[in-house]
């Protein structure tokens, strides 16, 4: 891999719950290049949107950074003050939300906001952030860039907002963006939209993307490299083709299998049962010792009581068990041990 | 096969004003929509948000009245029933919510949300009560040890099996599930959904079964019928739609879900453009201001749901007929 652009390293988040502070993130190290999408996959509440905001160095009350390091262009993110890290926000990283509503001030038009947000960090005038504005809206395709600039964020659809989001998260050309489910909220049709455009923008500015999903659609769609969560830690990390191929984490073949697929798209009739993961996803408060995912896993023995730790089954891939499924690594150059 | 649900050219339209000397406004929500659904079927709505899905769910429910049209369960005209007449016709038609936690009362047990309903309609009296409780639980797999919980202390998929368990209660013919799994973990959906294809078999229930994952939806339904803005464009059996989607909508629609494998990325025809609002319809079709097959005629006049091959309907002015097509060839 090229010289990574972001690398986080062993990083640890806890919240703060009735019985202390809890952790939530265990230990998790990802690194993205320029212009390489890295996907970050997990069921709810395994810590996805905990990590993004840690990066940014934006978690809320109630949620800490315990250790780790966060480098992004030399610098130790996890070790900067507000000062610092307010300007280097919008300037070097970037971050896209769910839900656009709750990060655009409702009482501003779209275009006074995106103005702001480039000249906070570069010295131009408001014509020329105003030109800029209409090209980054003309980029993102918002159709009618004028009026739209003058529009307020709840005159605006979703796929439209989730738009401007994007188009102010470039507005500076970050190196990193971290985008946490941008297309969860919806339709497919809008999604597919969004997602074609985030690839076209990420090969032209070349940005580094954490694309932060549980759908493995999406994955499927954008990501280079995917990392699995599971309970706060990351169970396999791989290329993307090795993970919808030779994926080997009980976990992540379980979830393969698990999800739906239109018949058109797998070849084939359609399956008159799934093959379900026995069991329920631990409550963060309650995460098994040893492997979290033991009490659902087919393969657990004794040894799994011990947690397994994140070992290379092959060139960069990852897996954290002790008995991972390899079948399909043998035959894959310098595969399985 | 016995129609459980039938419904004929339902209509509901919401009337707002416009600002304060701006008239009256109209949402129309649902516009016309006939279906039928059968014993042992799982009808899927599908479309995108704010086309009608919901609405459709609630007005079969009867917990809003329609604007205009009629529906039947099994066979009875429900549309303008009122009062005691209403809640006995009601037991026959009951909703799986998409988000279990908001309907489940949090201060009553698992045992007491389930028997909540059966004392309501005083429908099973003791000793036959205890062995319904039981056997309910059992159809969900909720074990006996989980009885005594409440609703706070259960997963989320637990707590859609408790939800489902309320709505089997009464025994009902049809059970209606808008975007039953939307809300769970994808590792828990599965689960859900072979139990609802498992229900459906033992206990010879028929779904109306609302999604916008089209996957979910050629897993658990045998007719797949597609609203677009209140109206539905096309409608035919699954394997009839999947195979062969007509409507242009439609087509974009299956062609926009994610890939299922890396190597089957690239360029598709998507959709330009956002969904109309239901308060301001395009003229003729609706779909006009998206569609890339438009011409001058579609904005001139709606076109009629028509059947276009056998049980296959479809609204639009450019599918040809499939007998006409292969008479010119
Ligand atoms: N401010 C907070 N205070 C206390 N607990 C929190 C706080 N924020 C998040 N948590 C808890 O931390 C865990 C991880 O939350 P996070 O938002 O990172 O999950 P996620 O993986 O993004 O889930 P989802 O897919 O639902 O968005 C959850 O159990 C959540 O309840
Ligand atoms: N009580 C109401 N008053 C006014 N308008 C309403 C009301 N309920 C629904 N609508 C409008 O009717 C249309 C259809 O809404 P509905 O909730 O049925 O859509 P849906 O297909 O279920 O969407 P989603 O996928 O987002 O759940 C929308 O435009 C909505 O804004
Ligand atoms: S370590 Fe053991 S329990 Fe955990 S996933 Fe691997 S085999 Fe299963
Ligand atoms: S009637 Fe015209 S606009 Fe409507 S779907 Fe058919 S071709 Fe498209
Ligand atoms: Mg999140
Ligand atoms: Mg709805």
């Amino acid at each position: 891999m090229q010289q990574p652009v972001l690398s986080v390293e062993r990083l640890n988040v806890s919240v703060q719950t009735a019985d202390g502070w809890c952790p939530i993130v265990s230990d998790l190290s990802i690194e993205v290049a320029a212009s390489e999408t890295l996907c970050l996959v997990g069921e709810s509440g395994c810590g996805k949107s905990l990590t993004a905001l840690a990066i940014m160095r934006l978690l809320p009350r109630g949620a800490r950074i315990d250790s780790g390091r966060i480098l992004l262009g030399g610098a130790d993110l996890a070790a900067l003050d507000e000062p610092a890290l307010r300007d280097r926000r919008g300037r070097d990283l970037a971050m896209i939300f769910q839900e656009p509503m709750t990060s655009l001030n409702p009482v501003m038009t779209i275009g006074e906001q995106i103005t702001e947000g480039v000249q906070r960090h570069e010295r131009v005038s408001s014509a020329a952030a105003r030109t800029r504005a209409l090209e980054l809206f003309n980029r993102v395709r918002i159709p009618d860039p004028q009026r739209r600039l003058a529009a307020y964020p709840h005159q605006l659809s979703g796929g439209m907002r989730q738009r401007v989001m994007i188009a102010m998260a470039l507005a500076c050309r970050p190196k990193l963006l971290l985008a946490d489910e941008p297309t969860t909220a919806l339709d497919v049709t809008i999604q597919a939209q969004i997602l074609e455009m985030m690839a076209e923008l990420r090969a032209e500015i070349g940005t580094a993307v954490v694309f932060i999903t549980h759908d493995l659609g999406v994955v499927a769609e954008i990501a280079d490299r995917v990392a699995v969560l599971y309970a706060g830690k990351i169970v396999e990390q791989t290329d993307v083709v090795s993970l919808f191929d030779n994926s080997c984490h009980p976990y992540t073949r379980g979830l393969m299998r698990s999800i739906p697929r239109l018949s058109r798209q797998a070849g084939g009739a359609v399956v008159d049962r799934l093959t379900e993961i026995k069991g329920m996803v631990p409550a963060p408060t309650a995460v098994p010792t040893g492997c979290a995912f033991s009490p659902r896993c087919a393969s657990a023995t004794e040894q799994c009581a011990v947690e397994p730790f994140a070992e290379p089954l092959a060139p960069s891939h990852l897996v954290a068990c002790w008995h991972p499924e390899t079948a399909g690594l043998a035959a894959i150059p310098g595969g399985a041990r | 096969m016995t129609t459980v649900l039938e419904v004929d050219r339902l209509t509901k339209h919401f009337t707002f004003r416009r600002g304060w000397f701006g008239g009256e406004g109209a949402v129309r929500a649902v516009d016309g929509v006939t279906f039928a659904l059968d014993q042992g079927e799982t009808l899927a709505l599908v479309g995108e948000s704010g086309c009608g899905k919901s609405t459709v769910a609630r007005l079969v429910l009867r917990l809003t009245d329609p604007t205009s049209g009629t529906i039947r369960l099994r066979g009875e005209d429900v549309t303008r029933m009122a009062g005691e007449e209403l809640r006995r016709a009601r037991r026959n038609v009951q909703l799986v919510f998409q988000d279990p936690f908001a309907s489940l009362n949090p201060r009553m047990t698992a045992r007491q949300i389930v028997a909540e309903p059966l004392i309501n309609y005083g429908a099973v009296a003791e000793p036959a009560f205890g062995r319904r409780i039981e056997t309910l639980f059992d159809c969900v797999g909720l074990a006996r040890h989980q009885w005594d919980r409440f609703p706070h202390e259960f997963s989320g998929g637990q707590r859609q099996r408790l939800g489902i368990a309320r709505a089997l209660a009464l025994n009902p013919a049809v059970l209606v599930a808008d975007e039953p799994v939307a809300a769970l973990d994808v590792s828990i959906q599965a689960q859900i959904l072979n139990l609802m294809a498992d229900l459906k078999r033992d206990l010879g229930l028929a779904y109306l079964f609302i999604s916008h994952d089209l996957s979910v939806v050629e897993f658990i339904s045998t007719t797949v019928a597609v609203m677009y803005l209140g109206t539905i464009v096309e409608i035919a059996s699954r394997d009839a739609f999947f195979g062969n989607p007509r409507h242009p909508y439609a087509r974009a629609l299956l062609d926009s879900v994610p890939v299922t494998h890396p190597s089957r990325r690239g360029r598709r025809a998507l959709l330009q453009g956002e969904i109309p609002s239901a308060s301001a319809l395009p003229s003729g079709c609706r779909f006009r201001t998206r569609c890339p097959m438009a011409t001058a005629i579609c904005a001139e006049q709606p076109p009629p749901l028509e059947e276009k091959a056998r049980g296959h309907r479809v609204a639009c002015h450019h599918v040809e007929r499939k007998t006409s097509a292969a008479a010119v060839q």
